[in-house]
């Protein structure tokens, strides 16, 4: 995959239209009403397996941006939270190294917008 | 608004292919949830209608099912229900909000789904990164007895309209571990900034509280 998140990974992606995915289909994404959090923090995306194979893995994820909050952001941000929360779909962690994966967000911090080299290489590593 | 965020999408990876799960199989998957934390400490529980202190008295990883809209975006025919779970808290102290000690309090989260509409299929089972000190790797929530009276610091509020359980009476909280010194312990981020970069304590929060 390397697209406009300039993430250079093993991975391909073809993009479907609304409501035309299939049995194929891996990940599913689109901006929605995303509540709170449980503790009351906002959540600017997420993502969940919302089914899977007999082993145990997951057959297809959705994956939400949170529409009041995205459709205000500027420059980097919106590629750097779709970085993330794609970043879970195909099986990154929070991960404090300097790329999009961080555990806690902020529409005011200059996050980058691209996976780190160490998580790519994982993604490489598990999808090559 | 960038266009990638506006249009749904389905991403197609490589290599997807796989079987059908069968009947009693549980596969557990982390419920990934973004986190932008309140700028202080006092901006939280300000925010919060119920601050409390408890131990867990009952869990239940299944407490309610609610089948999913197969119109909903994102969703499709044949989904099977979303599982919440419960933790009941017996109060101790209140801190803040319309709770007496003694009462109970109950919070519900999103604990999983079912495969298939006809629960036939298997189960996944969600894991949250913010409930790691009640919820084991496996998802399964820690009982009572394993949990030892562990005294927990509950920020709390009412079920929110968006979540689709219909039982009344129920909450939806961040939870703290809270040690001897009264110092409090979120499992995962803190749903707060720290301006001073040190340990918060339950006195903290009330002096938060003002």
């Amino acid at each position: 995959m390397f697209d406009q998140y300039d993430a250079r990974t093993v991975l391909s992606a073809v993009e479907k239209c609304r409501y035309c995915w299939g049995e194929k289909t891996d990940i599913v994404w689109f901006a929605a009403a995303i509540p709170a959090n449980s503790d009351g923090t906002q959540s600017l995306g997420d993502y969940v397996c919302r089914s899977f194979y007999v082993s145990g893995k997951c057959d297809r994820g959705r994956l939400r941006f949170k529409e009041s909050l995205t459709r205000n952001i500027s420059g980097d941000a919106g590629f750097g939270i779709a970085c993330h929360e794609i970043g879970h779909a195909v099986g990154a962690e929070h991960y404090q190294d300097g790329g999009c994966m961080p555990s806690t967000m902020s529409l005011d911090w200059p996050f980058t917008n691209v996976l780190s080299p160490h998580l790519i290489a994982h993604i490489d590593a598990q999808y090559g | 608004m960038r266009k990638w965020i506006a249009v749904a999408a389905a991403v197609l990876l490589s290599g997807c292919s796989g079987t059908t799960a069968s009947d009693d199989s549980v596969a557990v998957a982390a419920y990934e949830a973004s986190s932008v934390p309140f700028d202080s400490l006092e901006a939280f529980v300000t925010e919060r209608p119920v601050i409390a202190t408890g131990t867990v008295i009952a869990v239940n990883d299944m407490a309610y099912e609610v089948p999913v809209d197969p119109d909903a975006e994102g969703n499709i025919p044949g989904e099977g229900p979303e599982i919440y779970g419960s933790i009941s808290f017996k109060l101790d102290t209140v801190i803040k909000g319309d709770v007496k000690p003694g009462a109970t309090l109950t919070i519900v989260y999103m604990s999983g789904k079912w495969n298939k509409a006809d629960k036939k299929g298997g189960r996944l089972a969600y894991t949250h990164e913010k409930l790691a000190n009640v919820q084991k790797p496996d998802s399964r929530l820690k009982s009572p007895s394993e949990l030892g009276g562990t005294a927990f610091a509950i920020f709390a509020a009412p079920k929110p309209a968006t979540l689709p359980v219909k039982a009344a009476g129920l909450y939806v909280a961040g939870i703290a571990t809270v040690d001897a010194s009264g110092q409090l312990i979120f499992a995962g981020p803190s749903p707060f900034v720290s301006k001073t970069n040190t340990a918060v304590k339950l006195d903290d929060v009330k002096a938060a509280l003002g």
